[in-house]
């Protein structure tokens, strides 16, 4: 009997180890990371997975041999012992200093993300310093879609005041983010009706918007993969990159799962640019366009 | 000293079996209740797997349950109200009541050595305060724009927003102006909200309904905090008691002082959706569309933090007793004592002291300051020290054992085994960049689902089986039993481990169909081999029931102590009468001591004999 | 007292449970398919819901709450409007006029407009992108963007619709608001154009999402299931109406077709006399767009001249002026709620929010004032010849610059927004 048993605990726990190992080559890993500090929150998963995966093939590993060295004995009795101080002094240590260090070993990472100057809404350096940022954005949540704006001229004077009242000039789009190569893009995240979430999966970015707030949300993408080209008015992927999405993670209704956008980064600021002129005249167009593809706010591009 | 017997004349059938208030009564009264709930839960979490496999597929058979106007599939607000109301069931109707209700209720006088409760009427009440809440949820899925949809969490303002809107508006004639009549809630023909249709009546009636769930919960714990005080056999020290019974106490004291938390938000809640405050609802209104909500003044962010107040000891209320069970179970059929007892009552007490600091959590990503994440962070990791202590104690515990492989020992196992990898997968949401990633994720789903099925809810079977004898008289089924174990622990692990999978790949949760996402492509099969896994999940629980109601009524006859455990209840027969015991039993030793020298290899509680270990 | 013996479990009856297991499984499984399309059973069902005639012409400062669309539109005929009930009209011209639409249109999963190989139609379906593969295609589409909302006829009644406002598109009226074309005879019909616009862009201000990441070819594919279902419903609705009118009168079907020479006067006959009509609308209309007049250039002095007498024309009730303000009371700020022809309430924008649901080019504005939105009653402005271009065009820009006040002359700000520059505007409608 101790056999079979063992034996489904321990295939179980092996299938599970299993399907650990076998998931990034089966293409069910983690999204490609292209954000500065999409390094360290990898890194930071790695170190857990490590632990984490140690102890769970100590703990199973344990638990299995028991089954079948302790199981079904043909001996009169086990051994009478109601516990050793040694045993649960060393049970207690080692995890407390582990966690301890996990503990730790975090905390320059979610202060590179989220501790920021409430003056600038920038990101302060561990060592105190103010980074500037290269283009400001507005992210509207709403039941069920993104609406995005993003000022001529990248950055926006008097921001605060730009993201409650925009200008006649900005660039709406919807469902899209677009910003260049190591541009420090500062989002104002705002929502007008239900709490959303703003997920960037390859930016390994999320944050709610809160009806009421403006949250300050802030990436820098390390690599492009859009290429604008003048003459077709289109976007080309620079290399098959993948989707880079953008994801609601927060329930906000009925079409929850529909609020599907892209992350569009060009290779340059001068590729963005020449995208947002192009995008800015197709919205401040006074002309019937003649060509069958009408496009959006900006362009219903792939 | 306590009252072995107060009834002093033959009670009729209603006051017997219906209005009891004999603690057994009650407690096998709550084991059935849930258990119809259980199957209610268990339906709809089968329709949210089936939506997920096949989004955008004709539903087999069930498709044509839907009207027709819906196009043989579901809409995707009837989903938000699957998700919603699976897990609000599963918590507060099934895992809930079955471990503080049921075990709680049918245990606890019965191991620490008493005729009954501290309190039997208000013990009765306990139960019966749960039926208005039976009926109000289940009446939920029929009113107009259907049961909650926000989730089991209920975050405003999806929850809780009223239009400004009515039918009764003022009307003008042709060439007059339209007089301006301020907007009265009182006056609104309707409870709906513009913000999802099942935010009206629907979100209403939830709240209502768990209300009355807390209030139930609260009369429980006050009569087990006094019972275990006061009422314990003499010779029962503290430390002397069964780990289920501490469990029980712990998870107690959790509820009483959480509880109140949960009431009062819900009342806030309730009194946004009735009376139009603003306790949830932000300065500035709301749009949806054209309706235009009224200014606020109150903080969406509040709900948040006095729900997870109480949910997050609410999720070790769902843990603890499960854990003292399994300690029970594991050391019976170890024939080995517990190794560590008091280093398990000091986790178990670390684990609920500390699981009322750490609820921020929930709320890394949620706007909240982040510095007050770095606090909660640092008490959410330190939580897993506890927990990583009862592990190993019960590991030690089976080292050196000889160990019986019957039904409720493997489910005992299991929770262990299943434990290590629920908790193990929490320690990468404590790591708050990590959470940044994983929140809301199915990442989460797995851990939840990991901790709650594959660890409570093996307890409980585990309990139910090895409590069955003295239950009811019989034994279970053991073939069975071991039929069921194996197709839960198989078809769990396939059904829930890849959900991590998922997880990793940012699979989002509470999405009603997530093929349309470029990302997750190459991730829908394992939605669909979950799916399947879960249909085979769900049917074998079948088994389970069967053999619950085939041993009521043809079971192998149960006498006192069929396991040869030591705590007191097996000192009762099986089943105990009115009173329990035929004399207040007393208590010479602690609980565990198996692997003894003498005719039997353990020593019950209540045996006189020379020697005693602690 | 020794513990229970483990017993030997009994494997035959295991292996047989088991067996049975995976059997329902397998069973059950096979069923579901990951066929996007309408099921077989599934049929465009007879409208049920009231037919709007007349609505009443009152104004209320309040909607109808989440949900209550049907009520709503029942509480009509209380207050002054014509509605009528389909469900009474007599048995054998219901289930005749069923049988011609399923004839002529097909059903869910076999969409089609017209019977195939009727040559007075082909070349108008062909030019129209509504063969039955591009249809088809559509279907499946719109049962999995579009059908919660807008409802498995077009009807606007999915399970999402009553509970979102402005309600989804009833498509059945074979009305649209934000349209492009040039009138023909006495039929509105958009343009194709204007309905991928606004699938692309979807329509800010309501819970229309923008549909730009399915591809231009799936947004193709959607227009025609889109027009597929507009022209049916249509047929249905005039049909039906004019019935229920007209005392089940089916000779006065053809007053509604003062050109055709019928050889029969049946329904069937009508249906696909109409369609053609229809058909030939939809055409004519893709074929005229509206081209705005040109676009004068202005340096920054004309345009604060331009601004200027775009109030003057929006604010004036003088002969010269459009008196926009009749309506927009208070520049949109105080407007009040009024029915549209589908018997839903709508009120007239509010411009100060810079929210523009039918797009916020200034093409787009330019199209609202030329054309008018006819279903929402907004009248098109009535202007001629050389005045067009400086009018409509100093409109457009009156109306683009009006939720800003720093790009408001001194003057028009101090009177839109008063001294204290009252109103801030954003992205969100103001509360008040």
């Amino acid at each position: 009997m101790k056999i079979f048993w063992s034996l489904v605990f321990a295939v179980i726990n092996i299938g599970a180890l299993g399907i650990f190992i076998a998931a990034p080559y089966m293409g069910w890993w983690l999204p490609k990371n292209v954000s500065s500090f999409g390094g360290d929150v990898d890194r930071l998963f790695y170190i857990i997975l490590a632990v984490t995966g140690f102890f769970f093939v100590l703990t199973q590993g344990i638990l299995v041999y028991s089954m079948i060295r302790f199981g079904d004995r043909k001996v009169e009795k086990a051994s009478y012992i109601h516990g050793h101080l040694g045993m649960e002094a060393l049970w207690t240590a080692v995890p407390c200093l582990i966690l301890m260090y996990l503990g730790f070993v975090q905390v320059p990472a979610w202060a590179k993300m989220k501790y920021i100057d409430l003056e600038t809404w920038f990101p302060v350096r561990f060592s105190g310093k103010n980074i500037e940022h290269d283009l400001d954005m507005v992210v509207l949540a709403r039941q069920w879609e993104w609406r995005i704006r993003t000022p001529q001229g990248s950055r926006a004077a008097n921001a605060a005041q730009w993201a409650e009242t925009g200008n006649l000039n900005d660039l709406h789009l919807t469902n899209e983010i677009h910003a260049w190569k190591d541009a420090r893009v500062r989002i104002h995240l705002k929502t007008q009706d239900v709490i959303h979430s703003l997920f960037l999966p390859n930016l390994r970015l999320k944050q709610d918007a809160l009806p009421g707030k403006t949250m300050p949300v802030w990436f820098q993408a390390i690599e492009a993969n859009v290429k604008y080209n003048p003459a077709t008015g289109q976007l080309e992927e620079l290399t098959p990159n993948g989707a880079w999405e953008i994801a609601c993670t927060e329930l906000c209704g009925g079409s929850h799962y529909r609020m599907r956008g892209k992350l569009y980064i060009h290779e340059s600021k001068q590729d963005y640019d020449r995208w947002f002129a192009d995008a800015m005249k197709l919205q401040r167009s006074h002309e019937l366009n003649k060509q069958a593809n009408i496009a959006a706010s900006t362009g219903g591009r792939q | 000293m306590s009252e072995l017997s107060h009834q002093h004349h033959s009670p009729g059938f209603l006051k017997k079996y219906i209005f009891s208030e004999d603690h057994k009564i009650i407690g096998i009264q709550f084991l059935f209740t849930g258990l119809v709930f259980f199957a209610i839960g268990g339906i709809l979490a089968m329709m949210v797997r089936l939506q997920l496999a096949w989004p955008d597929g004709n539903l087999p058979y069930i498709g044509k349950w839907f009207p027709q106007a819906w196009g043989g599939k579901m809409s995707p607000d009837f989903y938000s109200m699957l998700f919603t109301m699976h897990a609000s069931v599963m918590i507060f109707f099934v895992v809930i009541p079955w471990l503080t209700g049921a075990f709680g209720n049918f245990l606890i006088p019965l191991m620490i050595g008493a005729g009954d409760m501290a309190f039997p009427k208000l013990n009765m009440l306990s139960y019966w305060v749960l039926w208005p809440a039976f009926i109000i949820i289940c009446c939920s899925f029929f009113v107009d724009g259907g049961a909650a949809g926000s989730g089991w969490t209920a975050y405003p303002t999806l929850s809780n927003t009223n239009a400004e809107a009515g039918l009764d508006a003022p009307v003008a004639k042709e060439g007059e102006q339209a007089k301006k009549e301020p907007y009265s809630l009182f006056k609104d023909d309707s409870r709906n909200s513009p913000a999802a249709s099942g935010s009206g009546m629907g979100q209403i009636l939830w709240l209502v309904s768990l209300l009355f769930v807390g209030i139930g919960s609260m009369m429980g714990s006050v009569n087990y905090i006094t019972t275990i005080l006061n009422m314990r056999a003499p010779g029962m020290s503290l430390m002397r008691m069964p780990l289920t019974v501490w469990s029980l106490f712990i998870t107690a004291v959790l509820q009483a002082l959480a509880l109140p938390v949960l009431t009062v938000a819900l009342i806030l809640q309730l009194l946004d959706k009735l009376i139009a405050t603003n306790f949830f609802l932000p300065p500035g209104g709301m749009t949806f569309g054209n309706w235009q909500t009224t200014p606020g003044g109150g903080q969406p962010l509040l709900w948040q933090h006095l729900f997870w107040f109480y949910s997050h000891p609410a999720v070790y209320i769902m843990i603890l007793p499960a854990m003292g069970i399994v300690s029970e179970v594991l050391a019976t059929f170890s024939r080995k004592p517990l190794f560590g007892y008091k280093p398990m009552v000091f986790s178990m007490a670390g684990i609920a002291g500390l699981g009322f600091i750490v609820w921020g959590h929930h709320m890394f990503q949620s706007g909240m300051d982040p510095r007050l994440g770095t606090g909660f962070m640092l008490a959410t990791i330190m939580i897993a020290l506890p927990s990583a202590v009862k592990t190993f104690n019960w590991l030690a515990t089976l080292w050196g054992a000889n160990i019986q492989f019957t039904s409720a020992m493997l489910n005992a196992m299991a929770f262990v085994s299943m434990f290590v990898i629920g908790g193990l997968s929490g320690i990468f949401m404590a790591a708050t960049p990590v959470d940044v990633y994983f929140h809301d994720t199915y990442f989460i789903v797995a851990h939840i689902h990991y901790v709650l099925f594959m660890s409570s809810i093996f307890g409980i079977f585990a309990g139910f089986i090895y409590w069955f004898p003295k239950m009811f008289g019989k034994l279970m089924n053991e073939p069975l039993g071991k039929l069921h174990f194996l197709l839960t622990f198989v078809f769990g692990n396939l059904t829930f481990f890849p959900m991590h999978i998922l997880g990793i790949g940012g699979h989002p949760r509470r999405y009603y169909d997530p093929t349309i996402y470029q990302y997750l492509e190459n991730l829908q099969p394992l939605n669909q081999f979950m799916t399947i896994c879960a249909l085979m999940l769900g049917l074998s629980q079948l088994i389970f029931v069967f053999n619950f109601f085939f041993s009521l009524a043809f079971g192998k006859k149960a006498d006192k102590n069929p396991w040869g455990a030591n705590s007191l209840e097996w000192e009762a027969p099986s089943p105990p009468p009115h009173g329990n015991f035929e004399s207040i039993p007393k208590v010479y030793r602690g609980p565990y001591e198996y692997a003894v020298d003498g005719p039997t290899d353990n020593l019950p509680q209540a045996t006189p004999m020379g020697a005693t270990h602690s | 007292m020794t513990p229970l013996a483990t017993t030997q479990t009994r494997t035959f009856a295991n292996w047989a449970i088991f067996a049975l297991l995976l059997g329902c499984t397998t069973w059950l499984g096979s069923g579901c398919s990951s066929n996007d399309a309408y099921p077989d059973d599934v049929v465009y069902p007879f409208r049920s819901d009231l037919i709007v005639d007349e609505v009443p012409k009152q104004t209320q400062d309040r909607l109808p709450g989440p949900g209550q669309l049907d009520k709503s539109i029942a509480r009509i005929k209380d207050l002054g409007g014509k509605t009528f009930d389909p469900r009474e009209l007599p048995e054998n011209l219901r289930t005749e006029l069923d049988k011609e639409l399923v004839e002529a249109f097909g059903t869910p999963n076999q969409p089609r407009v017209g019977k195939s190989n009727s040559p007075d139609i082909d070349p108008m379906v062909k030019a129209l992108k509504l063969e039955p593969e591009s249809l088809l295609a559509g279907s499946k589409l719109y049962r999995r963007n579009c059908l919660h909302c807008h409802g498995l006829t077009g009807d606007g009644r999915g399970p999402t619709g009553p509970w979102v406002n402005p309600h989804p598109r009833d498509f059945r009226q074979g009305k649209f608001k934000f349209i492009s074309s040039n009138p023909t005879g006495n039929k509105v019909k958009p343009r194709r154009e204007d309905i991928l616009r606004s699938l692309k862009q979807g329509v800010e201000g309501t819970s229309m999402p923008s549909f730009a990441l399915l591809g231009q070819d799936a947004l193709e594919n959607l227009a025609s299931y889109i027009l597929h279902l507009s022209i049916r419903g249509e047929v249905e609705f005039e049909t039906a109406r004019t019935l229920l009118k007209k005392k089940n009168s089916v000779t006065e079907l053809f007053e509604l077709l003062p050109d055709a020479e019928p050889e029969k006067e049946t329904i069937g006959v009508f249906v696909k006399l109409y369609t053609a009509d229809l058909l030939k609308a939809y055409q004519r209309s893709d074929q005229k767009p509206i081209e705005p007049a040109p676009y004068p250039t202005y340096n920054d002095k004309d345009m604060a001249e331009s601004i200027k007498r775009g109030f003057h024309l929006f604010s004036s009730t003088a002969p010269d002026a459009f008196g926009c303000v009749a309506c927009h009371q208070d520049f949109g700020r105080q407007s009040l709620y009024q029915y549209d022809e589908w018997g839903t309430l709508v009120r007239p924008a509010n411009l100060t929010n810079a929210v523009y649901r039918g797009g916020r080019r200034p093409i787009d504005i330019y199209w609202r004032l030329k054309r008018g939105i006819p279903p929402s009653k907004m009248p098109a402005v009535t202007v001629t010849g050389d005045d067009e271009a400086k009018k409509l065009w100093d409109l457009v820009h009156f109306i683009e610059a009006l939720p800003f006040p720093s790009m408001l002359p001194d003057d028009v700000r101090a009177k839109v927004y008063g001294q204290a520059q009252r109103g801030v505007a954003s992205l969100a409608p103001t509360t008040k």
